[in-house]
């Protein structure tokens, strides 16, 4: 097995933050964040966007601003270039965008599709090339080729275990990044459809949710394959949604991963802001071997204090810790918001030995 | 057409090479903890082989903890010829670019399609505001194309030698097959079950209680479920760690395959669709040829 790294030689992960604007880019840097990622319209094509353009800076001299901002501060400005799918009547546009990202002095594309890739590399952009989750690296074997491929960064999937992690880095020369807070998938982020073409009552069927509302928190009502329903109620069946890794810091730091990363493009810039600023400070601690303040601070946290959310987040103890919505845990935990049974297997059998049927 | 029949279980292949098809594909598409040993795959081939039925390896994504089991499935498949393995993990095919005799095969989860959405069809009328990606469309037509409708893409692939390609029964789709077929790719329509989200946290498993991935009983081979959201007015299918989209094959668009020159079709083994035993596996392969 190749051993590229040095178990010891780790580094501070530099810490990722997304924004949507300038007035964003300026409050994260200051915040402590050391690199910025963010997404741009594509003209003629913004209706493809996956998160909408409310989620992008608004324009190139608006990016061109932030990029210049940034580097001031010696912060570097990544622009995701990751539409899930490209075709071929969409390649001028996309050629056309990424040189006008190019223009505006970004330090690299984070590219989520192998056919994007090849139009990147036949326009001969000398620019470091990030793979996103789109790409579900969840092994090393992966992550090398795409390192061969000519990605600098591979963006690891969500589901792997920390142990998993750590391996990766110890056997790739590429920068490995993970995400750490925000919005984290129930499903493979690449091959996940929930997100495409939302039906007309789908704001009406999310009301139903509480809280984080992505698609795979949706309620479903069970039925076995003999259209037996399964009394346990309309409960959102899919939902391994996840949140936040603060508790797992400590660990996570110890994986040598080049880059912590936060989803949240379309959050307020209140919680791009705070989440940057809490991290920055978790983790300067910890570096200084300040474990008793992390823990500290740690409980502030939980009991709901100086952390904004996205607006409807009751508390970080409720809906986070309460229903154990953690990056990198085992992959089978379930955290079904209560009254969700754990043992719905046992229940099920029994309601099928007395017959009940509804 | 030839007909592939595709299962992860031993004994329902040993049922299925006593059927007509053409080939066997022996594997999990989608769990990585459904990956059998190495006597498993090693009995598999040998059925398979004796059968005189051509044999096709299936992998899923693999995380680093699985990949390590991997290798020796196809340093094995490997010394027995020219084998195809399908390949749903960039790490797969990394491995197979260094053993000579591996054909690989691009499997569903490595091509992105949008029509996979578990809504089906792209909503008519007027666009809310609130409405996300494809929604936004300017072009229903995009809907239906998918990441090999890319120049740029196919170019990939064929420096990576990947002439086969695994594509859904998305009978809308099918228009935007045909260029691919004319470019010299071979493709394996599989039929019935459109998988609209994957993931490594099975739901079924959570749903079942199982303790972990290691001690998992598989109760997927026995139970799949039927989710209902009343207000959507929708109906998936749950098996495993993956929600399907169930599409009945009609006899108009298997002529439409035909046309476009098609000429591989899988049957996938599965409680959704009960095609579980030989009789079942013949029933459905004599509705497809006639």
């Amino acid at each position: 097995m190749l051993m590229s790294r040095n178990k010891d030689d780790r580094s501070m992960p530099k810490l990722l933050a997304p924004i949507k604007s300038f007035e964003g880019a300026v409050k994260v840097i200051r915040a402590g964040a050391d690199e910025l990622y963010c997404d741009s319209p594509i003209p003629g094509m913004d209706f493809v966007l996956y998160r909408g353009p409310e989620a992008c800076v608004s324009t190139y001299d608006e990016l061109g601003e932030i990029v210049k901002y940034a580097h001031d501060n010696n912060v570097k400005v990544y622009i995701t270039a990751n539409l899930p799918f490209i075709i071929d009547s969409f390649e001028n546009k996309m050629k056309k965008h990424l040189r006008s990202c190019l223009d505006a002095g970004v330090d690299a594309f984070i590219v989520g599709n192998l056919g994007l890739l090849s139009t990147i590399k036949s326009m001969n952009a000398d620019i470091p090339l990030h793979a996103s989750t789109y790409l579900t690296s969840m092994n090393h074997e992966a992550v090398n080729f795409l390192e061969r491929l000519g990605f600098n960064r591979i963006t690891l999937e969500r589901q792997l275990t920390i142990k998993e992690i750590s391996e990766i880095v110890l056997n790739t020369r590429a920068e490995i990044e993970i995400l750490i807070h925000g919005g984290g998938c129930s499903n493979f982020n690449g091959g996940c459809y929930f997100h495409f073409a939302y039906p007309e009552k789908m704001a009406t069927a999310l009301m139903m949710t509480d809280g984080l509302n992505p698609p795979c928190r949706l309620h479903f009502d069970v039925y076995d394959l003999n259209n037996e329903r399964i009394n346990l109620g309309n409960f959102p069946i899919l939902d391994a949604f996840e949140f936040c890794s603060l508790c797992k810091l400590p660990e996570l730091m110890q994986t040598g991963v080049t880059g912590f990363k936060f989803a949240g493009r379309e959050c307020p810039i209140a919680f791009q802001e705070s989440s940057t600023r809490i991290y920055r400070e978790l983790m300067d601690l910890i570096a200084r071997g300040e474990l008793g303040l992390f823990k500290e601070k740690l409980d502030s946290l939980k009991n709901g204090d100086f952390i904004a959310l996205p607006p409807q987040i009751a508390t970080l103890r409720e809906l986070v810790c309460e229903q154990k919505r953690c990056f990198y845990f085992s992959h089978f935990h379930a955290p079904y918001k209560i009254p969700i049974s754990w043992h719905a297997w046992t229940k099920f059998q029994l309601q099928k030995q007395v017959g009940v049927k509804h | 057409m030839k007909i592939f029949v595709q299962t992860d279980n031993f004994n329902t292949l040993n049922e299925a090479v006593k059927t007509d098809c053409d080939g066997i594909r022996f594997g999990p598409e989608f769990c990585e903890f459904k990956v059998s040993s190495l006597g498993i795959l090693e009995k598999a081939y040998e059925v398979t082989n004796a059968a005189a039925k051509e044999f096709t390896y299936v992998t899923p994504r693999l995380s680093e903890t699985a990949i390590k089991k991997i290798g020796p499935h196809l340093d094995f498949l490997n010394k027995q010829g020219k084998i195809s393995v399908v390949v749903n993990d960039l790490g797969v095919l990394s491995i197979i670019e260094q053993r000579s005799n591996l054909k690989p095969h691009f499997g569903r989860q490595l091509i992105y399609v949008p029509a996979r959405s578990p809504w089906d069809k792209v909503p008519s009328g007027t666009l809310e505001a609130s409405t996300k990606f494809l929604e936004r469309r300017k072009n229903v037509g995009l809907f239906y194309q998918t990441s090999l409708n890319h120049e740029p893409m196919l170019k990939f692939l064929k420096e990576h030698k990947v002439k086969d390609l695994d594509v859904d029964w998305i009978p809308d789709g099918f228009q935007h097959l045909g260029s691919l077929v004319k470019n010299g790719f071979n493709l394996f329509v599989i039929l019935h079950l459109v998988p609209a989200a994957i993931t490594r946290r099975c739901h079924t498993a959570r749903f079942l209680d199982e303790e972990s991935p290691e001690k998992c009983r598989r109760p997927c081979d026995e139970h799949s479920f039927l989710l209902k959201n009343t207000i959507l007015g929708i109906d998936l299918f749950l098996s495993g760690n993956v929600v399907f989209r169930l599409v009945q094959p009609s006899e108009k668009d298997i002529d439409k395959l035909r046309r476009i020159g098609i000429k591989e079709l899988v049957i996938t083994t599965n409680p959704i669709t009960r095609i579980d035993g030989r009789e079942r596996i013949d029933e459905v392969m004599k509705r497809l040829k006639t």
